[in-house]
């Protein structure tokens, strides 16, 4: 008997949600122990017995009577017992949605929004979430301790927000998926591709849960779908011997086809309705570079268009460089593009890209030595070896003659 | 040939820190396991041990009961095999997938009188 790859951990966040429902919001932390608690039971077990004819149903059964056996001695027993001596759920029956909803509580800090969602609903471990966040495991653990106590402080509710309230949750919870997603594109360059994989295909997946609800199925959401699928679609041809590739000279063959067209199939739907989000502008930007057969022959022009619409709508200086990055490969004068990147130093100071940005700026205006101090600066702020040997190489590139850079 | 049982004991909580993927992982390598133990004609049986239960010691002549949760270390399943001597039958014990996540196994003769 096989199990489907990660079925566990897709399990995770039905099973836990199924709990919360029934144990209360004020008792996540026992929650999450009997959810654990049934999966190790299931990993002796079923080895025995043969995985049951409903793993589900199983799951919830040992989980809750763990549940009931830890709270036997408490009065608040009394209050509950009717709702958790119901049947377990039925197959198909889903509560991910209102506990990623509570993980993406307004009480907590952004970045704990994204620790607890990934932890509770996508079933992350926490050294899979430590080595995405780049935070020692104990201090994670930490957080993961602190925010679930200010839910319990903040009264979080084990439900979807009423309509007045949804669309500013609703867009939390994009933003945590979002994060989830850069954070994984980050790993992904990085070198780390099996966790940044992981990191795009469970905010993915979180993002899928969201459709299948009339409540969350809002054009924003295909919109962020979109967004992942067409940049991670990419991510094949992101790392090659070590370096990262930039987008100029990655072999667009090992682009995923299937992602392509998945979100171009989202952006599609996303264009259903009058919302406009930055994640419809994010994945116009992304659509245009899947479906540019060049980089050379790419649409610039509504790049950078697209790029004015999110200066408009979410002003960064990081959207600015990126603007600015469209303008110099369309073809616009390199000083012009110098002139509009320079002012961004102080607020990018320690931001690789910004520097990396300066370097191919001050090559293409012609000084070599400008050049080479912005691509030492940008080596110094890198954050992960192929990264630093793209850097590198750049540098051999400029000046074949001079002695190589140490090793950061 | 004898039988030999082998214990599992979990440091209490050692699970909770696992992953579901993990967890999964440790599940995938038992099935492995038991199917090998039944291929090579040595299994002959085994439970998983659940959490709940008593403790029932004497105390000044009184039968009292406890839960056992208190203690660090859980009893959390035995395994029955098949084995000509003790030492076929470690050898058998090394490959146990409790050991590949820190819970230790005690291997014990069954029946024998020593």
């Amino acid at each position: 008997m096989k199990l489907e790859p990660h079925a566990f951990r897709h399990e995770h966040g039905r099973l836990l949600g199924a709990l919360v429902r029934r144990l209360g919001a004020r008792h996540f932390d026992l929650a999450e122990e009997a959810a654990s608690e049934a999966f190790a039971r299931a990993a002796r077990a079923w080895p025995l017995d043969g995985v049951p004819e409903r793993p589900q149903a199983w799951l919830f059964v040992v989980a809750r009577n763990y549940a009931v056996d830890q709270l036997r001695r408490a009065a608040w027993l009394q209050e509950r017992l009717p709702e958790l001596v119901q049947p377990p759920p039925v197959d198909g029956g889903d509560d991910r949605l209102e506990l990623t909803f509570m993980c993406c509580h307004p009480a907590l800090q952004r970045r704990d929004q994204v620790a607890l969602t990934l932890k509770a609903v996508a079933g992350l471990g926490t050294p899979q979430l430590a080595a995405a966040f780049l935070v020692p495991e104990a201090t994670l653990a930490q957080r993961l301790v602190r925010a679930k106590r200010r839910l319990l402080e903040a009264g979080a509710e084990f439900e979807l927000p009423d309509a007045e309230a949804l669309p500013a949750r609703l867009g939390a919870v994009l933003d945590v998926l979002y994060l989830a997603y850069t954070a994984g594109h980050q790993l992904q360059d990085g070198g780390e591709q099996g966790v940044g994989a992981t990191l795009a295909d469970e905010a993915l997946r979180l993002g899928e849960g969201l459709l299948a609800r009339p409540e969350t199925a809002r054009p924003q959401v295909h919109a962020l779908l979109a967004v992942i699928l067409l940049g991670s679609a990419r991510f094949p041809a992101r790392v090659g011997g070590g370096a990262f590739v930039p987008l100029a000279e990655q072999d667009r063959g090992l682009w995923d086809r299937e992602r392509i067209a998945a979100g171009l199939g989202h952006l599609e739907l996303a264009g259903r309705g009058d919302d406009l989000s930055t994640f419809h502008l994010l994945a116009g930007i992304e659509a245009c570079h899947t479906l540019a057969p060049s980089f050379a022959a790419t649409d610039w022009p509504r790049i950078v268009s697209l790029y004015d619409d999110l200066l408009q709508l979410a002003p960064s200086p990081v959207v600015r460089l990126n603007r600015a990055l469209a303008r110099h490969a369309g073809g616009e004068e390199p000083a012009a593009v110098l002139a509009e990147v320079e002012p961004l130093r102080e607020a990018l100071a320690d931001y690789a890209p910004l520097h990396a940005a300066l370097a191919e700026l001050h090559a293409a205006v012609g000084d070599a030595g400008a050049a080479r101090q912005a691509w030492e600066t940008a080596l110094a702020h890198a954050g992960s070896e192929p990264e630093r040997e793209s850097y590198r190489a750049r540098v051999r590139a400029l000046d074949p003659e001079a002695t190589p850079l140490p090793p950061a | 040939m004898a039988e030999y049982m082998i214990l599992m004991r979990e440091n209490d909580g050692a699970w909770g820190s696992l992953s579901p993927d993990e967890q999964q992982a440790l599940l995938e390598r038992y099935f492995a396991w038991v199917e090998q133990l039944k291929q090579d004609g040595v299994f002959c049986g085994g439970k998983p041990l659940g959490s709940g239960g008593r403790l029932l010691r004497a105390v000044d002549g009184e039968v009292v009961d406890g839960p056992f949760t208190e203690t660090k270390e859980v009893l959390t399943g035995y395994f029955v095999i098949e084995a000509p001597d003790l030492e076929a039958a470690t050898a058998i014990a090394r490959g146990c997938p409790a050991l590949s996540h820190g819970e230790s196994v005690e291997l014990r003769p069954v029946g024998h009188t020593g």
